[in-house]
C-alpha cells in the first residue's frame, strides 16, 4: 500500500495546493474586455452585480416529487395510501397538494407531464393501483405473480409495495415523474428553439426581473437537472444529498462515465453563450446536453440491470424487483427525448419483453436482462467499455 | 516570493501524491510487498476457477446422459444411477459456487442451479399444467438441483415407488418432460458460464487477468473475487447451509426442510465439501494441481502471517465441527440441534477474519452489502 496515502499533513497540503490552483483559475474567468465572458466554474451569472439566475418553479416541482415519493413510501410499511391524496399532490390542489405538501406553490406537476402520458392517464392510473395495492399491504397480502402486495427487500430487511407485475410503486412514481416531467420539460420545452432559439428575446429584461427570456428558459432546464450550482467531479460524499434526481444519478455513474463534468460544462458554457449572444456556441452545448442526458438514462438503466443480475444471483427477489423497477423507469425515460437514438420499438422490447414477458417482472430471465443490456450497449457505444462496471 | 516557493512545494507534493496514489489504484505491484498478484490471479483463474467449472460441466453432462437413459428406460436401477449422478454434480457445484461474478453473474448461475428449499407446490403445478418457463424468476425455486432432488428422491418411499411416478401416474409423461427440461436448463447455464470463461469462448479469463483489473479497487479481479467469496461464505455457506435450517434466522425455530439436500439427505456432505473448497481457495490449492499462490501467500507477504494462521485454524475448526454432525442434517437438527448451533458459531468465527481482517489487509473494499440508499 502507499505509505503516504493516509498521512494527514500531506493530504492537507495537497488540498491546499488544489484549492489554491482552483482559486487562481477562478480569478480570471469573468470579463474579457469586450463585454463577453468566459464560462464560470459554478452556475452563477450576474448583471449589474445582481444574480440573473432563477428557477424557483423547478425547485418547487423537485420538492413536490420528493414529497410524493415520501408519501408513497408510507405504503412500504403497510400503511394505506390514497389515490385522491396522490392526485391532489400531482395537481397541487389548493396550492399545497390538498394539504399533503409541507410548502405552498402555485405550480403543479400534472400540466408539465409528457402529453401522451397525460392522455393515457399514466400516473393517475398508477395512483389508483397504488391505493388498491396498499390495501393488500395493509392486510398483509404478500406480493405474488398477478397480485400486488408487500415483498421484503432482503438486504434492507424492510418491505416494498409492488404492483401485480412486481413493479415498485415508489419507483414508478418518483422515477416515472423524473422522466415524464423533468426530462420532458428539459427536452421538449426548455432546450428547444421555441425557448432558446434565435428568435427568442435575449435583450429585454422580463418585467421586474434581472434576466432575459432566453436566459431564464435555459436556467429552467438547469433547474430540472437537480444539480447544486457548484456541482463538480468528484462530488464529495458529505454533499451527496445536495445532488438531486438526475444530478444524483450523474454522480452515481461518474466513476465510469464523467457525467458530472460533461453535463455541467455544457450547462455552464451554454448559459455563457446566451450571455455572449453566441447562438452557434449555444447550439453546440444544447446538442451535448441532449446526447449526454440521454446517455445518462441509458447508463443508469445498465447500472440497474447489473444490480438486478447480481440480486437474482443471490436469490434476492425483493431486491431484484426494486432494482428492476429502477431499470424499468430509467429505460422508460429514454422515450422522452425528441432526438433519442433508441427507437420506441426497442424501448418497448426492453420494458415489455426483456424485463419479463408482458412487462411482468415475475417472468424476468437472465437472458432477457442480458439482451436488454446488449441492446443498450449497441445503441450507446459509450457504454461498451464500462458495461460491466456501471 | 516566499509564498511562491511554498505554493510550489505544496503543488509538487500534491502532484507527487497524485502520481503515487494512482500507482496503487490501477497498478499491478504492491510497492514494498514484492508479492506477485498477477501470478496469484493466474493460479485462481487457470487452476481453480476454470477447472471447477470444467468438472461441474463434466458431471452435469453425465447427469444429462443418465436422465436420458432413465427417460428411455425408467427402471429403479436407472433411477439409482441418475441419483448418483445428481449427487456427483451437486458435489462438483460446491467447488464452483464461490465465483459468482462475471460469467456466473451474467447467467445467475447460483440461483439457477441451487435455489433451495425447492418450491414443491410450484414444481407440481408446473408438471400438472405442462405450461412453464423454467428460466423465469417465478420458477427459480422450481428448478435446479434442489428441485431435481425432490423429483428423484422426494416423491415416493422407495425407488420402485418413485419410478411409478414416471411410468403409470397420470402425470407421468409430464413429470418426465419436466425432469428433462430441468436438467437441460442446468446444463445450458453451466455450459454458458464455462464457455464465457474459456479462451476460445467468451475469454473472460483474459479480462480476469488483464492489467486493467490487476489492482485492488472495486471492480478489480481481486476485489470481485474477495467480495464473491465473502458473500458466499456469509450468506450461502454459514447461513444457507447451516444457520437458516438450524433456526438462527427464525427466532430459534428450526427449518429442517430448508436444508440444501432435504430429500436426498446429504446436506452435510455438501456443506463440508463446500467449506473444504473455500479453504482451498484461501490456500490457492488448484482443483487438480498442487498448492499455488493464494490469499494465504498474499497475507504473509503483507506481514500478516498471524492472521493467515488464524484463518486456517478457524476454518479447520469449523470443518471439524461440521464433521461432528451426522447426515441427514435435517434429522440432526430435529433430534439434536445444539451441535449444529455450535458449528454455526464456528463458521461465524471465520466471517470477521475474512470480511474485515483479510479484506482490509488485501486492500479490498467489501461492497456487497451496499445498496443504493433508496
Amino acid at each position: 500500500m502507499n505509505p503516504f496515502k493516509n498521512s494527514p499533513s500531506l493530504s492537507l497540503l495537497f488540498l491546499l495546493a488544489a484549492s489554491l490552483l482552483f482559486f487562481t483559475t477562478s480569478c480570471d474567468i469573468n470579463d474579457s474586455g469586450d463585454g463577453s465572458i468566459d464560462a464560470p466554474e459554478t452556475y452563477e451569472f450576474t448583471r449589474n452585480g445582481e444574480s440573473t439566475v432563477a428557477y424557483p418553479g423547478q425547485t418547487d416541482r423537485l420538492n413536490m416529487v420528493a414529497e410524493m415519493k415520501a408519501y408513497v413510501g408510507q405504503a412500504n410499511q403497510g400503511d394505506l395510501i390514497s389515490e385522491q391524496d396522490l392526485i391532489d399532490m400531482y395537481e397541487n390542489t389548493g396550492g399545497n397538494g390538498g394539504g399533503n405538501f409541507s410548502f405552498t406553490s402555485d405550480r403543479q406537476l400534472k400540466n408539465k407531464t409528457f402529453a401522451p402520458d397525460r392522455d393515457a392517464n399514466l400516473f393517475t392510473g398508477i395512483f389508483a393501483d397504488a391505493q388498491a395495492a396498499s390495501e393488500n399491504g395493509n392486510t398483509g397480502v404478500p406480493a405474488q405473480n398477478g397480485v400486488a402486495g408487500l415483498i421484503e427487500r432482503e438486504n434492507k430487511g424492510s418491505d416494498i409495495l409492488v404492483d401485480a407485475k412486481g413493479r415498485e410503486f415508489t419507483q414508478l412514481i418518483e422515477k416515472g415523474l423524473m422522466g415524464a416531467v423533468f426530462y420532458n420539460q428539459i427536452y421538449n420545452v426548455y432546450l428547444t428553439d421555441d425557448r432558446i432559439g434565435p428568435a427568442v428575446d435575449n435583450e429585454v429584461l422580463e418585467d421586474g426581473k434581472n434576466y432575459t427570456a432566453k436566459e431564464h428558459h435555459f436556467d429552467e432546464a438547469f433547474g430540472y437537472f437537480g444539480a447544486p450550482v457548484d456541482f463538480s467531479s468528484p462530488w464529495p460524499e458529505a454533499r451527496e444529498d445536495d445532488a438531486l434526481f438526475w444530478a444524483h444519478y450523474a454522480d452515481v455513474s461518474d466513476d465510469q462515465i464523467p457525467f458530472i463534468q460533461t453535463l455541467m460544462d455544457s450547462f455552464l458554457r451554454g448559459r455563457t453563450a446566451i450571455v455572449n449572444k453566441d447562438q452557434s456556441a449555444l447550439n453546440d452545448e444544447v446538442d451535448n446536453l441532449y446526447e449526454n442526458l440521454e446517455l445518462l438514462a441509458a447508463a443508469t438503466t445498465v447500472h440497474y440491470i447489473n444490480s438486478t443480475l447480481s440480486e437474482l444471483s443471490s436469490n434476492n427477489r425483493g431486491e431484484a424487483f426494486h432494482t428492476l423497477s429502477e431499470a424499468w423507469a430509467f429505460a422508460n425515460a429514454l422515450k422522452y427525448s425528441p432526438r433519442r437514438k433508441i427507437s420506441l420499438d426497442e424501448i418497448d422490447q426492453i420494458l415489455n419483453t426483456d424485463f419479463g414477458e408482458n412487462g411482468n417482472f415475475w417472468n424476468v430471465t437472465a437472458d432477457g436482462l442480458n439482451n436488454a443490456k446488449a441492446t443498450l450497449v449497441t445503441i450507446y457505444p459509450d457504454l461498451e467499455p464500462v458495461q460491466d462496471q456501471l | 516570493m516566499n509564498n511562491f516557493i511554498k505554493i510550489s512545494i505544496i503543488a509538487l507534493l500534491g502532484g507527487l501524491l497524485a502520481v503515487l496514489s494512482s500507482c496503487t489504484n490501477g497498478g499491478v505491484d504492491d510497492p514494498g510487498s514484492g508479492f506477485d498478484r498477477p501470478a496469484m490471479l493466474n493460479n485462481y483463474g487457470n487452476n481453480l476457477i476454470i477447472p471447477s467449472y470444467e468438472s461441474l460441466k463434466s458431471s452435469v453432462d453425465d447427469l444429462d446422459a443418465a436422465a436420458g437413459t432413465f427417460s428411455t428406460e425408467p427402471t429403479p436401477s436407472n433411477l439409482s444411477e441418475l441419483q448418483n449422478e445428481l449427487k456427483t454434480a451437486r458435489l462438483a457445484w460446491q467447488d464452483a459456487a464461490m465465483y459468482q461474478f462475471g460469467p456466473a453473474e451474467m447467467n445467475v448461475l447460483r440461483a439457477v442451479l441451487n435455489t433451495y428449499p425447492a418450491d414443491t407446490d410450484k414444481v407440481n403445478s408446473n408438471i400438472e399444467s405442462g405450461d412453464y418457463n423454467l428460466e423465469t424468476l417465478e420458477n427459480r425455486a422450481a428448478a435446479g438441483f434442489p428441485a431435481l432432488g425432490y423429483l428423484l428422491h422426494g416423491i415416493g418411499d422407495s425407488n420402485e415407488e418413485i419410478v411409478i411416478q414416471y411410468t403409470s401416474d397420470q402425470n407421468a409423461s409430464n413429470r418426465m418432460a419436466y425432469l428433462q427440461d430441468n436438467v437441460d436448463y442446468i446444463k445450458e447455464s453451466t455450459d454458458a458460464t464455462l464457455n464465457a470463461w474459456l479462451p476460445d469462448g467468451g475469454n473472460y479469463i483474459e479480462t480476469f487477468l488483464s492489467d486493467d483489473n490487476a489492482g485492488t479497487d472495486v471492480g478489480s479481479s481481486l476485489g470481485m473475487m474477495v467480495n464473491a467469496l465473502v458473500l458466499h461464505y456469509e450468506r450461502f455457506m454459514r447461513d444457507g447451509k447451516i444457520g437458516i435450517p438450524a433456526g438462527v434466522r427464525s427466532a430459534g425455530v428450526p427449518r429442517q426442510e430448508a436444508t440444501e439436500s432435504f430429500y436426498a439427505g446429504y446436506s452435510l456432505e455438501l456443506a463440508i465439501a463446500n467449506l473444504q473448497a473455500i479453504k482451498r481457495i484461501y490456500l490457492g490449492t488448484g482443483l487438480n494441481t498442487g498448492d499455488g499462490l493464494g490469499f494465504e501467500e498474499n497475507l504473509i507477504s503483507l506481514d500478516a502471517a498471524g492472521l493467515s494462521d488464524e484463518i486456517v485454524t478457524e476454518i479447520d475448526q469449523a470443518i471439524a465441527a461440521l464433521q461432528d454432525l451426522n447426515d441427514p442434517l435435517s434429522q440432526q437438527i430435529e433430534n439434536n440441534n445444539d451441535p449444529v448451533l455450535t458449528a454455526f458459531q464456528e463458521l461465524q468465527d471465520v466471517v470477521v477474519l475474512l470480511k474485515a481482517d483479510m479484506a482490509s489487509a488485501l486492500g479490498v473494499t467489501i461492497t456487497f452489502q451496499d445498496n443504493d440508499g433508496d
